[in-house]
């Protein structure tokens, strides 16, 4: 039929073309099924650990911190491939919350406890990081689907600044405990001002305070001081002065937010506003 | 002068001793020096035969080592040569053979004898012919199962690991010698058959090959049950090769046996 319609250059033009969708057919084929056998993979992995979380065996802390620190590893292999939010979100914050139990379980001033304190520091970080770098339709679904609230609800944004603050919140805070255990208070003050440049929304009171706390903390700072005195020394140290700065920026906004807090915390930024002065 | 003299030889033989004396402290130091954690890795039973493809139980200690706080064993698996065709009994297929799951030593100097490992040959299924094929024909020789063990120091969550090997003398797995015996049998059946041409070629093959396999077997068989008794003269048949030998002999053996009986069966019924 072909031979008859054609000449032989138009048929070889067909087979051609023929031949070029046959290759691509059979490359998009192959990757659509190295694909899907890896998301199969994924979910398999990803049921392992929703029965996991679902049945916790009593195992000793170690092999519980093990478990969570393979389980975190894979998650960041799959990029959120095959896993929904919520159970990626569990084994991080668990993760960071079972290595400072474990941490604690150490003398004071041991190294141990200072190592493991670090290893906490981390995962938190790490945690808070994965929580910030959602967009807001996926934190949303997260916290809907952790905490068995519709979105349609008229309280939910309400829901959503609570849930955030307790759950994000107290790992912002725990962040700064493990700091202060490995005594390392000016890694608190930078990834506290970090985190508060971009994500005022996670912060508790706690964290402020303590931030603040390690801010008056800082070499020659002490609250006896007269005004003058005190911006002469931030006059004197440009980073002390900037630690400050970073602080009373990020008071603006969080107040602004806060407002239920805003007498407690309107002294201290007016004092700061007289430090920076020039 | 004659106490004098004395009391000069007496302290030359009070000397040595007290040279010898400052070695002690450096002594002293090699052992307090801060210990790594190890392991110990042996057979159960020492004089044990390993064979490839048949159980062997082996018993493993940790110790923590003088780390401080201790360690926290992460995982301790082994790796065990795939031709000895043996795994962890229990462990699903082609997954790494953990013996121990995470835990941890906190005092330091503290061990962990686990309970007896044993490893059991691997089913059929996950072996594949080409393995099996393998193990019938292993070759009598040396092999390795190391042990890997995945720690931290509590003072240092950093994993290290630490490995065990543990050399073994290995045997072929006494299948092998049954089947180099049917195989010798084949061959020497399928010669004969050839070169000396009888009327009924496949009859003669047949006769040849089951009578050869049957007297190898029951040779291999007398031979494998008095391995252990001291006769003046003994032979051994260790593994596929050796079956092998026996079976191309093995229908002469019988024909000879054959004779004989009949001989003597003919011999008893004209009396």
């Amino acid at each position: 039929m072909l031979a008859s319609c054609c000449d032989d250059r138009s048929q070889a033009r067909v087979r051609d073309g023929i031949g070029r969708y046959a290759i691509w057919a059979y490359a998009l084929a192959l990757v659509w099924g190295v694909d899907a056998a890896a998301a199969g993979s994924n979910s398999v992995f990803c049921n392992e650990v929703k029965v996991w979380f679902a049945h916790p065996r009593q195992i000793e802390p170690y092999a519980r911190i093990q478990k969570l620190e393979s389980t975190v590893k894979t998650l960041d292999t799959m990029e959120g491939r095959g896993c929904e939010d919520w159970v990626v979100e569990r084994a991080r914050w668990e993760y960071g919350r079972d290595l400072e139990a474990y941490s604690l379980t150490f003398p004071a001033d041991s190294q141990a406890l200072r190592s493991w304190s670090r290893k906490a520091a981390d995962a938190y970080q790490s945690y808070i990081d994965w929580f910030l770098g959602l967009d807001q339709e996926r934190q949303d679904r997260l916290i809907q689907s952790a905490s068995q609230r519709s979105r349609s609800s008229s309280r939910f944004s309400e829901y959503r600044v609570r849930w955030i603050l307790s759950r994000v919140g107290n790992a912002v805070v725990s962040l700064g405990a493990s700091f202060v255990r490995v005594r390392d208070q000016s890694n608190l003050l930078v990834q506290y001002e970090r985190l508060g440049t971009s994500a005022v929304e996670v912060f508790p009171e706690e964290a402020v305070k303590e931030w603040h706390k390690w801010l008056c903390a800082l070499p020659d700072f002490k609250a006896r001081r007269t005004p003058r005195e005190i911006a002469k020394v931030t006059e004197e140290d440009p980073e002390s002065a900037d630690h400050w700065s970073d602080f009373q920026d990020f008071l603006e906004r969080y107040l602004q937010l806060n407002p239920s807090v805003r007498n407690r915390w309107i002294p201290i930024k007016r004092r700061i506003s007289q430090w920076l002065a020039p | 002068m004659a106490r004098a003299l004395a009391l000069v030889l007496l302290l030359f033989v009070i000397e040595p001793s007290v040279v010898a004396q400052p070695e002690e402290p450096s002594s002293l130091q090699t052992a307090i020096s801060p210990v790594e954690p190890h392991l110990e890795f042996t057979l159960v039973d020492p004089d044990a035969r390993v064979r490839a493809w048949q159980e062997v139980r082996l018993v493993v200690t940790i110790y923590s080592g003088g780390s401080p706080n201790g360690i926290g064993i992460d995982s301790l698996a082994l790796s065990i040569p795939k031709s000895l065709g043996l795994r962890v009994a229990g462990s699903p297929r082609d997954s790494e053979n953990v013996i121990e799951t995470p835990s941890e030593l906190r005092t330091p100097g503290a061990r962990i004898e686990l309970p007896p490992v044993e490893l059991e040959g691997k089913p059929l299924r996950e072996l594949g012919f080409s393995r099996v094929l393998g193990l019938l024909t292993y070759r009598a020789g040396k092999e390795s199962i190391v042990a890997v063990l995945r720690y931290k120091k509590l003072d240092d969550p950093v994993q290290q690991i630490q490995t065990k090997r543990l050399d073994l003398n290995v045997s072929g797995h006494p299948f092998g010698m049954y089947a180099g015996a049917i195989v010798g049998a084949f061959l020497v059946g399928l010669f004969l058959a050839i070169t000396s041409r009888p009327p009924n070629v496949a009859r003669s093959f047949l006769l040849r090959f089951v009578r050869g396999s049957v007297a190898t077997a029951i040779a291999v068989l007398v031979l494998q049950t008095t391995s252990d008794v001291h006769f003046p003269v003994t032979v051994t048949v260790e593994d596929f090769y050796g079956g092998v030998l026996l079976g191309l002999f093995g229908d002469q053996v019988a024909q000879t046996i054959q004779q004989r009986i009949g001989q003597r069966w003919r011999r008893g019924r004209k009396n």
